[in-house]
């Protein structure tokens, strides 16, 4: 066997094996929503650990983190350290409140919540609509990665929109079977693939081509790019990032529900734990893939022409594609089948969250609000049709090749984290600063001027100043506390939240 | 109180790069910031775990 063929056939193994766990789900689903997506608010320790880390890794950290490694050096590692403890903890944090809400009231989605404490059904809908549409940037960026992953792994013989296309199909084919239970079934499977391949692959990788290791590799850097080797990012974009990636992720509708499947706080509180030590110990093997990178694209080596990364954006539009690359060519090919396959998990279990969950926002906030008397089981169906549908939005815009993952990812957070000012006073309703209407008009006002700052879309729309999408996120959240406090006026204490946090 | 003041401390660290921000001397083969930021690093994953054994 060729090797494109063995490392193609590994991958395929390993989406059956998704497909699989889809099926089983599928047969202890209880045809309930509430089991479809929040497994009956029964999930252990094990499983919430391994679906929030999992799920926060994406296609994001195993592709595009090398990427930046190799463009900006430890730069990213400094932010990204930072970022992850910040959305460990954050999570931990809200995550227990939002959980003890979400049992008391039986939420599913975030927008209930917010609803409810704010009793607004306008901000219901902006909460679904907004989201909804921040999603797209996120399963955009998946899309990216399963079509760099399967283009690369089955060396060129599957085009990478046809690449992105069947491994999108796959993820959603197994949530529609096995709604997010699969889902987080899956994560876990995914989450140890992942971890175990990025290691391998930043260990394999780098002992290749520095056998004496990390300090050949650091004396490398330095004299091909010393500035790798320093914090180049400003101040502001290294407090943008920690916002939009720590904050605004987590905040995302695809981590708050699983924070509803929770079966207590403990669970909630360790699960934090280890998704601490999880993410950020994630960022270490990537940093040696891209520095290595970064070096190899100046010295070439055996194999590796100098200047790749160049003709890597040229074929995929970002230098993304450096992971993949760099594990096709210079492991071995069954190894190089497992790690893709790692790489793929990375993104699917990104990927079937964010389509799970944007079915069930769209389903239940939004046509199940339209038309009251739909059974549970048309609101499924609706759900699993949605759910294709953003699967096939997010294709068709992966297909344009819309840039690096890094900063798409940073739209969909910056949206997510304008939903900080609402969500915190609903979880801390003691002291009450904020109401139904400033909520609506802030998250209104943060979101827009987030959208025309961000260089990808207020560029676009030929908007005379913008900025990278994690800044435009910070300015946005800034001019949604202004206008949330201007245009909201007097607040009043939710009594019934207090005595649900109370108790 | 004395976990605000930790991650109050942890924020300070993480934005004490720029004042650490150099090369020079490497440490381990690691370069000076960049050894920093993995004490740092390593101060942020206790004080998570310090947050769950106290909270």
């Amino acid at each position: 066997m060729e090797t494109w063929e063995i490392t193609t056939a590994i991958v395929v193994v390993y989406c059956a094996v998704c497909i699989g766990i889809g099926v089983v789900a599928n047969r202890v689903f209880r045809r309930s929503l509430e089991d479809f997506f929040v497994l009956s608010r029964r999930a252990g320790l094990i499983v919430v650990f391994l679906a929030i880390a999992s799920t926060y890794h994406s296609a994001f950290a195993f592709l595009t983190s090398v990427a930046v490694y190799a463009s900006t050096g430890i730069s990213f590692w400094i932010a990204a350290m930072a970022w992850v403890i910040t959305a460990s903890v954050w999570g931990y944090v809200y995550g227990s409140r939002v959980f003890l809400i979400g049992k008391a009231k039986g939420f599913v989605t975030p927008a209930d919540l917010l609803a409810d404490f704010y009793k607004s059904e306008a901000l219901r809908f902006l909460t679904a609509v907004v989201m909804a549409l921040f999603i797209i940037a996120y399963i955009v960026v998946q899309a990216i990665g399963l079509g760099i992953i399967l283009a690369i792994g089955s060396g060129g013989h599957i085009s990478y929109q046809l690449s992105s296309l069947i491994l999108m199909l796959v993820a959603a084919t197994y949530v529609m079977i096995g709604g997010l239970r699969a889902a987080y079934w899956t994560d876990v499977l995914q989450g140890v693939w992942m971890y175990v391949g990025v290691w391998l692959a930043g260990v394999i990788i780098t002992l290749k081509f520095f056998p004496h290791g990390i300090p050949e590799l650091m004396s490398a850097v330095k004299s091909v790019n010393p500035k790798l080797l320093v914090m180049t990012w400003s101040p502001e974009m290294l407090l943008s990032c920690i916002m939009v990636y720590g904050v605004g992720l987590m905040l995302l509708p695809h981590l708050w529900i699983k924070y509803y499947a929770a079966k207590d706080t403990w669970t909630i509180k360790w699960s934090s734990v280890g998704t601490a030590i999880y993410l950020s110990s994630y960022y270490i093997p990537t940093a040696f893939v891209g520095l290595a990178a970064a070096v190899l694209n100046v010295t070439g080596a055996p194999g590796l022409k100098a200047g790749f990364i160049s003709s890597l954006i040229k074929s995929f539009g970002s230098r993304d594609a450096v992971m993949a690359y760099m594990i096709y060519h210079f492991t071995n090919p069954l190894l190089a089948g497992f790690l893709l396959a790692g790489a793929a998990a990375a993104a699917m279990s990104t990927l079937d969250s964010f389509l799970g969950a944007t079915s069930l926002i769209l389903t239940r906030d939004i046509y199940q609000r339209i038309k009251r008397n739909a059974s549970e089981r048309e609101l499924i169906i609706v759900g699993r049709i949605l759910l294709l549908t953003w699967a096939f939005i997010g294709w068709y815009l992966a297909v344009l090749k819309p840039g690096l993952i890094f900063d798409i990812t940073a739209i969909a957070c910056a949206g997510g984290l304008q939903f900080l000012p609402a969500i915190l006073q609903a979880i801390y309703p003691e002291r009450a600063w904020l109401n139904g209407r400033g909520a609506l008009y802030g998250i209104l006002a943060g979101t827009i001027v987030t959208s025309l700052l961000a260089k990808q879309i207020g560029g676009k729309l030929g908007f005379p100043i913008v900025f990278h999408p994690a800044i435009a996120g910070t300015i946005g959240l800034a001019v949604n506390v202004l206008v949330a406090i201007v245009v909201g006026g007097k607040a009043s204490i939710n009594e019934e939240y207090v005595n649900i946090l109370k108790s | 109180m004395r976990l605000a003041i930790l991650y109050a401390v942890f924020y300070l660290l993480v934005f004490g790069v720029y004042a650490v921000n150099r090369i020079e001397p490497m440490i381990f083969g690691l370069s000076f910031v960049y050894f920093y930021s993995l004490l740092v690093w390593a101060f942020g994953i206790a004080l998570v775990v310090a947050t769950a054994v106290w909270r």
